[in-house]
């Protein structure tokens, strides 16, 4: 699976999601064949693995720049206390 | 003093009574009134009179009288005789030859004049007039008429209407205000202080005397003319002073200069309690310069506080936007998980297929028809021996 371009994480999480519940959706009504539904099954666990990843780094994404502009406050706040 | 009361014998008006009886009818008395000549007096007696009464009243040995000058003619003498006048009335005045050459500059023609002296009557002619010893242009009093005058007339114009919105984040404050002074470097260092990336343009005017009102109006335009580095906003003001020393922001030059301005404009002229003319037309009124700083640049603290608060709610924001979509995918991953085909042979159900296609109907064998049945291990070959159908109620 192609690694997603950064700019493409959330449009791609949630369309990854509702590809998903297509998926679901054509195994719950049994109409796909055995060897339909192994392939549908196939890609639908390849999703949830991809998903899960993006939704990972999105998260260490997010904590670092949390990390980040927090030290930036602080350092601001001390920077003004000085004066 | 030419004729102060104690130049007067009060004995000598005692005699000329005394003297009277040549003037007056000596059998008035005798004879009982209405017969005869009335009591009567001079014309000079009458002035002399008049005269010491007036000398006996002291509020008129020294008042001021505000008025304006008219017949200012040069005469031959060094001395004035012009007439003193209001809507009403007028009065005589006399300035004599050093008072007008002391005061030369204010005593003009239909000049609006405060004069001092005392009023004392001419006998010769009898007239009362005011012996001048001192001349002002008119001061505070005036000031404070001119001021309400401009007020009302520019308030009816509508000067004092509009009131823009100041720039939240300016970048370049322009300040129309003295180079001298404690005021400038009073703004200077809390526009800094509070907001370090400002910029500030000043536009060095003289505040108070003679063309101050010009000098401002020319920086006001001076700044509103900048191009490229333009002020977002304009400081105009001064520190306190005198009712005079003020003056220039009561000037309707300044006034119009501020309605004009393109920038918006903020007063800061003085202490607390004044009010200028400037105060009421520019689109913010800051009682102190210093106030000035603080209205026109946010402080520094303040946006970093907004800033910290901004940040903990995008993190929690952010935080249960992931959470959501991490619910998201957990549920769809269960419902897979549970449509996982393998599963379904692991319960112990059978996928039966008749060559290439898996058979979910009867209709699709007949008996005879060779079939592979999977299993969740394995699979096996088989012949189908009878078909039934059966009813079911779903």
């Amino acid at each position: 699976m192609p690694k997603a371009s950064k700019t493409e994480d959330r449009s791609s999480i949630e369309a990854t999601l509702e590809r998903l519940e297509e998926i679901t959706e054509r195994l719950s009504t049994g109409e796909a064949t055995l060897e339909q539904a192994e392939r549908l099954y196939e890609e639908g666990m390849n999703l949830v693995k991809r998903c899960r990843g993006q939704l990972k780094s999105a998260r260490s994404r997010i904590q670092k720049l949390n990390r980040l502009t927090g030290e930036l406050d602080s350092f601001k706040y001390t920077e003004g206390d000085r004066e | 003093m030419k004729d102060s009361p104690s130049n007067v014998d009060p004995s000598s008006w005692r005699a000329s009574e005394k003297d009277g009886p040549d003037r007056t009818n000596g059998t008035t008395q005798e004879s009982g009134p209405a017969v005869g000549t009335p009591v009567y007096i001079t014309v000079s007696e009458l002035n002399r009179k008049v005269k010491m009464t007036i000398a006996g009243n002291r509020e008129l040995q020294s008042v001021w009288v505000v008025g304006e000058l008219s017949n200012v003619r040069k005469n031959v003498s060094p001395h004035l005789f012009p007439r003193l006048k209001d809507g009403r009335s007028e009065v005589g005045l006399v300035i004599w030859g050093d008072v007008v050459e002391t005061f030369a500059s204010v005593i003009k023609e239909g000049a609006k004049v405060l004069v001092h002296g005392v009023v004392r009557v001419y006998e010769p002619r009898g007239v009362y007039q005011v012996y001048v010893d001192e001349v002002r242009e008119l001061g505070i009093g005036e000031l404070y008429v001119k001021f309400e005058e401009l007020k009302k007339k520019l308030k009816a114009e509508g000067l004092f209407d509009q009131k823009r919105e100041l720039p939240r984040f300016p970048k370049i404050v322009g300040v129309v205000t003295s180079e001298t002074g404690a005021v400038i470097h009073d703004i200077l260092r809390n526009l800094t202080g509070r907001y370090p990336p400002i910029q500030v343009i000043v536009a060095a005017v003289q505040v108070q005397g003679q063309g101050a009102a010009e000098d401002i109006v020319g920086g006001i335009q001076a700044l509103n003319a900048l191009e490229a580095p333009r002020p977002d906003v304009l400081i105009v003001g001064r520190g306190g002073g005198s009712l005079e020393d003020l003056w220039a922001f009561n000037e309707e030059v300044v006034a119009r200069a501020l309605f004009a301005s393109k920038i918006p404009t903020v007063s800061a002229v003085g202490h607390q309690t004044d009010f200028t003319i400037a105060d009421f037309v520019a689109d913010r009124r800051s009682a102190t310069p210093t106030e000035a700083a603080v209205d026109v640049v946010p402080d520094k603290e303040t946006i970093f506080r907004r800033l910290a608060d901004t940040r903990e709610s995008l993190v929690t924001d952010m935080d249960r936007f992931l959470d959501e979509l991490e619910e998201e995918t957990a549920r769809v991953a269960d419902l897979l998980e549970s449509l996982n085909p393998a599963k379904i042979l692991q319960r112990g159900y059978a996928v039966v297929s008749h060559g290439e296609t898996h058979v979910t109907s009867i209709s699709e064998l007949s008996v005879g028809d060779a079939v592979s049945v999977l299993v969740k291990d394995g699979s096996f070959e088989g012949d189908v021996k009878r078909l039934r159908r059966v009813r079911r109620n779903a």
